[in-house]
């Protein structure tokens, strides 16, 4: 199991495209999540949301 | 299960129980509610004239000439700047209209009621494409042919409406999307299934057989006929899931090319709006970058409903205007899914293994996951007096939903 995790290493990106297109780019085996905060970070909007989550 | 999500399954019962069918063809002043003389409906959240983009302004100079208040252009501009006209959104006053959307009394409008709940709406009829009054032209040809469709189109269908009894719309909708419409841009099939509906009726009327022939070939050659009607049978599918308290349902998507607004179920009464923005466009011949202006028209109702961009998928050819694929088209139908709260039971899509399409545009999901509605849209230029310029794919500003969420939270939070 650990020479596994030594050998050509398997990439899951969260978040930013941009590492994930220069890994592919370098032949990394790497998978993209698209992630973002919620509300795109938006401290006013997110307060929003929880609030209405709890009615 | 909470309050909202209790709401918005109400709400989303309401739209998908509603059976809206095309019951007649009568003049707006004898039937819209509210409206008056000198009265000029238009797409889109409230605007007046000094705010109103170019095509608005073509129409509304088209509509006044048309009506016989002004005799050219210049004089119209007067009547409208001194206050002589009034305006309001077509929303406000149960109709929807295409474009600039201008609706004026003396024009005939499709009735559209909706046998489960009662409600009604109304759309103007569709002129084709080009150099037409919705796109904002005005000149002789433009007033000529709306003449005309008052003098032989409007009577013949009200005639024929009355021999063919309701026509069910939710029917045609549903067919259509299996037979590569997407029912806003393309509306190939239903335009055609509907025409072939009603030429038995036309013939039965006994009007003359060189109107029924011009009417039918009008009709026939115009790719877009059935978009006046899908529209208000979208508005009164989307109406009967309006004003549902504590639902988080945006229930109008709307332009008036200057502002984007929505409505939204449990804040009845209110707009929330945000600059338009510029539909990405493949352009007609003869048109180039620069020419086109800002999103418009009620036709986003069609998206509202779960058609259009979120039925892209069925359509990928709508999608090609800006060079995407099929597999594009199912993208953004998939996307769709992200924002909504249910999948439509009627209207399904043949390439997604008939799943139904994404329906109940959910504010909060749209602000919390960022993902903005698709819009697929005609493109008008920006001046006055041109016309249509192209197609585009256009995405709903996030404003109007930070907005919305916001005044939410202060009715109900």
């Amino acid at each position: 199991m650990i020479v596994e995790l030594l050998r050509k290493p398997k990439i899951i990106n969260i978040g930013a495209r941009n590492f994930h297109d220069s890994l592919i780019a370098q032949g990394a085996d790497s998978v993209h999540v698209d992630w973002k905060p919620p509300a795109g970070g938006d401290q006013e909007m997110m307060k929003l949301l929880d609030k209405l989550d709890k009615l | 299960m909470g309050k909202i999500e209790e709401a918005n399954e109400k709400a989303v019962k309401r739209i998908l129980e509603a059976k809206p069918v095309a019951t007649g063809v009568k003049k707006a002043k004898d039937v819209i509610p509210g409206m008056a003389e000198r009265m000029l409906l238009h797409a889109g959240p409230p605007i007046e004239w000094d705010r109103m983009s170019g095509p608005t302004r073509g129409a509304v100079m088209g509509a006044a000439i048309f009506e016989g208040w002004a005799d050219d252009e210049n004089k119209a501009v007067k009547l409208a700047e001194g206050g002589e006209i009034t305006f309001a959104p077509c929303h406000d006053h149960d109709a929807v209209g295409p474009m600039a959307g201008v609706i004026s009394p003396s024009m005939s409008v499709y009735v559209v009621e909706n046998q489960e709940h009662g409600n009604k709406a109304y759309c103007n009829l569709n002129e084709g494409l080009g150099k037409v009054l919705r796109y904002g032209a005005y000149s002789a040809e433009v007033i000529e042919k709306l003449k005309w469709m008052e003098k032989e189109m409007a009577p013949l269908l009200t005639e024929a409406f009355k021999r063919s009894g309701p026509i069910d719309l939710k029917e045609i909708i549903s067919r259509a999307l299996h037979m590569g419409d997407e029912c806003h841009c393309r509306n190939v099939a239903t335009s055609l299934i509907f025409l072939k509906t009603m030429v038995p009726h036309m013939i039965e009327t006994g009007f003359d057989g060189e109107i029924i022939s011009r009417v039918i070939k009008f009709m026939g050659d115009n790719v877009l006929t059935f978009l006046n009607l899908l529209m208000p049978a979208c508005k009164a599918m989307l109406d009967a899931g309006h004003g549902i308290e504590y639902s988080t349902i945006a229930t109008t998507l709307t332009r008036n090319g200057t502002d984007f607004g929505i409505r939204v179920s449990g804040l009845p009464g209110q707009w929330f709006t945000a600059p338009a923005p510029t539909p990405e466009t493949l352009f007609f011949p003869g048109f180039k970058k620069g020419d086109e202006g800002r999103d418009i028209g009620d036709s986003a109702i069609a998206e509202t409903m779960g058609l259009g961009g979120f039925a892209s998928a069925n359509a990928p050819a709508v999608v090609q205007v800006v060079g995407g694929t099929p597999q594009d088209a199912a993208n953004y139908s998939r996307e769709m899914r992200e924002i909504t709260v249910t999948k439509h039971t009627s209207f399904t899509m043949p390439f997604m293994n008939f799943e139904g399409t994404p329906l109940g545009i959910d504010i909060r999901k749209v602000v919390e996951t960022g993902i903005l509605p698709f819009i697929n849209t005609g493109v008008a230029h920006k001046d006055p007096g041109v016309g249509g310029v192209g197609f585009g794919l256009v995405r709903a500003p996030m404003d109007c939903f930070k907005k919305a969420l916001k005044a939410f939270a202060e009715k109900y939070g």
